[in-house]
């Protein structure tokens, strides 16, 4: 039987370290972002992260209800079948995301400095 | 000749293995648990790595057809484009890190090596598809769940490796 190594514990350290970065990267240059783009199916929309309101958004069999609400957005209730969207939680920092897979949905926040365009190319 | 029939059996088995490992790990609610969009526990890297320590052709050949069966039963093209990334990374991470520290790494390194990079393979197709912004904001949890899954899934590799090495020398014999 195969026993965990030194080498092991060395090169799972060096992993997690890796990882992390993505994450010091994301931490050190994010703030509040400013907009919420919402793309479905049927096209891309934008919305004020200041202003609440709430979206019904409609992709083949699936409803989702987006809430923006102080400066936060989530998605609150969706039919979709793994709820992974309504488990996401609260989002509100300049790149962070929601997504919606079986709805083809994208919920992202972007800050008025980098158009979303230059972001996605 | 005899070889190449058999490298061509073990290969079909160990895929329909890996094809099992996957469709037991589709079975089971982790998406319920761990709200990452994308997390898998990656069951089939098991197959993989344990193949790498054997033949590292049919290792290659396993992850490949594994990834077309996947997508052929239960995929779609965008499923494919993601497991494809991610198996391809992951393979020749595996193998890198393989060849260079040899036997001094045991399964758990390996396969945390493998879901890592598998990970990492999966967030390249999304900030292609997504943006880079979107990739970045998941790579953080998207790589620690694939070391983690690595280490567990490794841990059982090592228990089992040894095993199915002497039952295989066993049968060969």
């Amino acid at each position: 039987m195969k026993k965990l190594t030194v080498t092991d514990i060395i090169v799972i350290v060096l992993l997690f370290a890796l990882s992390s970065l993505p994450a010091l990267h994301f931490l050190l240059s994010s703030q509040g972002g400013e907009y919420v783009i919402i793309t479905s199916p049927d096209g891309e929309s934008s919305y004020a992260l200041n202003e609440d309101r709430s979206i019904e958004l409609q992709s083949g069999e699936w409803l989702l209800s987006v809430e923006i609400k102080d400066s936060k957005v989530k998605v609150s209730k969706s039919n979709c079948p793994d709820r992974v969207c309504v488990h996401t939680g609260s989002i509100s920092k300049d790149g962070s995301a929601i997504v919606c897979l079986p709805a083809q949905v994208t919920i992202e926040i972007y800050s008025g400095e980098e158009g979303h365009d230059a972001i996605s190319g | 000749m005899r070889s190449r029939v058999r490298f061509l059996l073990f290969t079909s088995a160990y895929a329909l293995f890996a094809l099992a490992l996957s469709y037991i790990e589709a079975l089971l609610p982790v998406s319920a648990l761990i709200p990452i969009p994308g997390f898998k526990l990656g069951m089939a890297n098991i197959v993989i790595a344990h193949l790498l320590y054997t033949d590292k052709l049919q290792a290659f050949t396993v992850s490949l057809l594994k990834v077309a069966l996947t997508a052929l039963l239960f995929g779609t093209p965008t499923t494919f484009v993601y497991s494809f990334a991610g198996a391809v990374l992951s393979y020749f991470a595996m193998l890198a890190v393989f060849v260079s520290l040899g036997n001094k790494i045991s399964g758990a390194g390996l396969c945390a090596v493998g879901g890592m990079f598998h990970n990492a393979g999966q967030l390249i197709v999304t900030s292609a598809m997504l943006g880079v912004n979107t990739a970045l904001a998941y790579a953080t949890p998207m790589l620690f769940s694939g070391i983690i899954c690595g280490i567990a899934l490794g841990a059982v590799l090592n228990l089992i490796s040894e095993r199915i090495r002497a039952t295989l020398a066993h049968i060969y014999s």
